[in-house]
């Protein structure tokens, strides 16, 4: 378990974005797997469940989401590489459970393929989940690392840097991928290191005689002790800020304009970069791979050099707030955005440019 | 979802202080024969529960097994949300604190990640039944080998008192002012008979803990549980009557009687579910050594050469060292019989020996004669029909079984040694069951045949008595 299947050392496969990413847990050292069908991610846990047992690792489909958030809280605290996975309704039912394991600080790999919200919704591509998962998203003050992936292959690659992540900083880490990367196949490689796995001193695997018993809680019924722990994980959290923030920029080199987007819409907004260039227009992306950390201390730097950002998003605008508060006033923070599982084409996303610039020039 | 009343809380945690400030009393270790202390499992601090409440009773209980067993460094414990919420300050072994009705979840979650540890989940009837019936139900469906300990009081003690899907019908609480109206709120939930159906659910038991005699059992229970748990054969499920004086507004006496009056009318106490026979066996054949000496002795016609001899054959047919000696000397005249059987996986020594790991007694003038023959430790079964002067011994198990009654109901005295034989299979598992029919088949004439079902449906029956009886062991306490 520890080395990498030898087989697939450097092996290139055409797949959708859910295998691979099953596929990279099996190859970091997935211990177990709990799951719940969902479209559109149920290949995840239908490919495990092929996959897994012959390896002797753990999968199983539970009753609920709610059901399996809670064997994730149990098998990281046994001190085990856990993974689950669902889609927006299903990642709202284990909040729950991702609250109590953010406190109870245990490491774990949560993907969330969005599809259109809220309520029941429809299947398609969205990112309404956003505020859900970089806010907090159950009770109480906490934070996920939370990566966004754009692509197939960094479905697979960001399942080994969520897993050592999560075990570096004893910290859940949310996948936040979409509809659309999910379900679409790309070619992935797989070439990983060894599975960097870390000892957990702190996991109930029963207790020796010569050591202290492990308790895996979430509960400091003292206001003073809770208050202790608060600032203990707000502590954990700034360090992650520091140390973790990710991001790619495309053309922001002497940019002038700046589309702001993740996952699926930066796929989207790169071809409009394109498309702008080639029109002259100096337009540039950055795009957040950490949404949290959040790359605001690039974003405020990129403002002091360009006119305009133009955020683009699944959503009614919810990572917009968050690149106004980097950009502090310093430039006007626009937002385009298509719902509901509808998505923007590149020409759509380059006529927003377009016409934001011209209103900009006639005031 | 019900929240931890913090204020009531913090007092508790300053009268803990408080007692905790008092110096202890001291007691000269010599004065005194020390007859029973705490088992070293459960952690000597004040717990938090109010006086007379069985939390700490079934903590001290299911502690106490832990050290027994000696399995504190393979144990896991899951805490519920509930009065039960602190489990883990009491008990000396690693635990996980659990979100409201998902502790078989996570108790899943761990055990299937480490399935030679001991795991239990410690709930209460909100948590287990309201809030987290869908995971305790699926849990045990999948047969989950892990013990769930379920406490009815039939109340929410943590936010004090409010009905829980057990609260009696007509029951007063604070949110059934009135009393449990079915009309409105149901009948409570039998949890234990809902999910004994489940194949899934191995062993299940309802006990209460407001008398000496139900805390042995209930003890028992627990022993029993944690054992299965090596089996790997499903869910053991052990509910416990537990009671609540501070919310049933009762002292802890009128708190215990109101078990007896009340709560066992509608949850009655018993076994609920019993392993099958096939698995204990595991579980003894684990502890069998490897060489069996055993004597059968009766009159004749009980069948007793012919118990040796089919055991001897069915020994054969699994390649077993085997040796059957009938005896023959003065004590045939008495109109006794009787045969030395060795089975072992080495070669066999001496076939005449004077002490033996079993003996299987028929009669009366048998048990006077090798009641003392049996080794420490040692099984003796006896037909408890003919035999009514038992043995004092205490070094040795001892198990009476009905036989000449069971064989005359199953409409043949014939098979009175084939019910003693599938009875003594239980406990000594040296061959298997399959092998004694094939053994019958061959041992037996063409023109008896026809008994051979018979004779199958007696060795079934055997080990059914015995099972029964190993269960409640606890009751000859």
């Amino acid at each position: 378990m520890e080395n990498i299947n030898p087989d697939n050392k450097g092996v290139t496969k055409l797949m959708k974005g859910n295998e691979a990413l099953a596929e990279a847990a099996i190859l970091a050292g997935c211990d177990a797997y709990f799951g719940y069908p969902i479209t559109p991610q149920s290949e995840v846990l239908e490919y495990l469940s092929r996959e897994m047992p012959q390896r002797g690792r753990v999968v199983l489909q539970a009753e609920s989401e709610v059901a399996a958030i809670n064997m994730i809280y149990g098998g990281a605290g046994a001190g085990f590489r856990v993974m689950t996975s669902s889609s927006s309704p299903g990642i709202s039912l284990m909040q729950e459970g991702i609250s109590y394991i953010a406190s109870a600080e245990l490491p774990c790999l949560i993907v969330n393929v969005n599809r259109a919200g809220p309520g029941l919704g429809a299947i398609q591509p969205a990112q309404g989940d956003y505020f859900q998962a970089v806010k907090g998203g159950g009770h109480g003050d906490y934070k996920l690392i939370v990566l966004a992936p754009n692509s197939v292959q960094e479905m697979a690659d960001f399942v080994f840097l969520g897993f050592e992540l999560a075990d570096k900083y004893r910290n859940p880490v949310m996948i936040l991928s979409d509809g659309a990367i999910g379900q679409m196949m790309e070619k992935v490689t797989f070439n990983y290191g060894k599975v960097k796995k870390i000892e957990k001193p702190w996991a109930t695997v029963g207790k020796p005689k010569d050591r202290e018993r492990n308790i895996i809680t979430s509960l400091y019924i003292k206001p003073e002790r809770m208050e202790e722990h608060n600032r203990k994980l707000g502590d954990k959290y700034k360090e992650v800020e520091l140390n973790e923030v990710r991001f790619e920029e495309i053309q922001t080199e002497g940019a002038e304009y700046l589309f702001v987007a993740f996952g699926l819409s930066a796929r989207i907004c790169h071809k409009a970069v394109n498309l702008a260039r080639e029109k002259g227009i100096k337009a540039g992306l950055i795009r957040p791979i950490t949404l949290f950390p959040f790359p605001s201390k690039r974003i405020d730097e990129l403002a002091e050099k360009s006119k305009l950002f133009l955020t683009v998003e699944l959503n009614m605008g919810q990572m917009v707030e968050d690149v106004k508060l980097a950009v502090s006033g310093k430039t006007p923070v626009e937002f385009y955005g298509r719902q509901g599982g509808m998505v923007p084409t590149p020409e759509e996303v380059f006529n927003k440019l377009e016409n934001l610039i011209s209103i900009s020039h006639v005031s | 979802m019900s929240a931890e009343d913090t204020i009531s809380e913090i007092q508790t945690e300053e009268l803990q202080t408080e007692l905790l400030s008092e110096e202890k009393p001291r007691c000269i270790e010599e004065d005194y024969e020390l007859i029973y202390k705490k088992p070293h499992t459960l952690l000597d601090v004040s717990m938090h529960y109010c006086p007379g409440c069985a939390h700490s009773l079934v903590h001290k209980l299911i502690m106490e097994v832990v050290e027994e067993m000696d399995i504190q460094d393979k144990t896991v414990g899951v805490a519920p949300v509930g009065c039960a919420v602190f489990a883990y300050d009491y008990m000396d072994i690693d635990m996980q604190e659990a979100a409201h009705g998902r502790a078989t979840a996570v108790a899943t979650g761990i055990k299937r990640l480490m399935p030679d540890k001991y795991v239990f989940t410690y709930q209460g009837d909100g948590d287990l039944a309201a809030i987290g019936i869908a995971e305790t139900i699926h849990s045990i469906n999948r047969g989950e080998n892990i013990l769930i300990v379920f406490i009815n009081n039939a109340v929410y003690g943590m936010t004090s008192g409010q009905m829980a899907p057990t609260t009696l019908v007509g029951m007063k609480t604070t949110t059934s002012p009135y009393g449990r109206n079915t009309d409105i709120c149901g009948f409570p939930i039998k949890v234990s008979e809902l999910i004994a159906s489940l194949p899934g659910a191995f062993y299940v038991t309802r006990q209460a803990v407001n008398n000496h005699t139900g805390v042995r059992k209930t003890k028992k229970a627990i022993q029993n549980a944690f054992t299965y748990q090596k089996l790997k054969k499903g869910t053991c499920f052990i509910e416990i009557i537990g009671n609540c004086p501070s919310n049933w507004k009762m002292t802890p006496i009128e708190a215990n009687k109101f078990i007896d009056d009340a709560m066992i009318k509608t949850f009655p106490l018993g076994d609920i579910k019993l392993p099958k026979g096939e698995d204990l066996k595991l579980l003894t054949q684990e502890k069998h050594k490897m060489t069996e000496e055993l004597i059968i002795a009766g009159f004749g016609g009980q069948g007793v050469l012919s118990m040796g001899m089919t055991l001897a054959y069915a020994g054969m047919i699994e390649n077993k060292e085997i040796s059957w000696m009938p005896s023959y000397g003065p004590e045939m005249r008495g109109g006794t019989a009787n045969c030395i059987a060795i089975i072992s996986d080495k070669k066999i020594s001496s076939p005449i020996i004077s002490t033996f790991d079993s003996a299987i007694i028929l009669n009366q003038p048998s048990m006077e004669k090798f009641e003392s023959k049996v080794k420490p430790g040692g099984l003796l079964l006896y037909e408890s029909t003919n035999i009514l002067k038992l043995s004092n011994r205490k070094d040795i198990e001892i198990i009476g079984i009905p036989a000449v009654e069971e064989a005359l109901k199953l409409e043949s005295s014939k098979v009175l040694n084939m019910i003693i034989l599938g009875a003594y299979l239980v406990r000594k598992p040296v061959v298997r069951t399959e092998s004694i029919m094939q053994a019958l088949t061959e041992v037996l004439p063409e023109r008896y045949h026809h008994m051979l079902d018979i004779n199958r449906r007696a060795l079934e029956k055997g080990a059914e008595l015995v099972e029964k009886k190993m269960i409640e062991a606890s009751e000859v306490f």
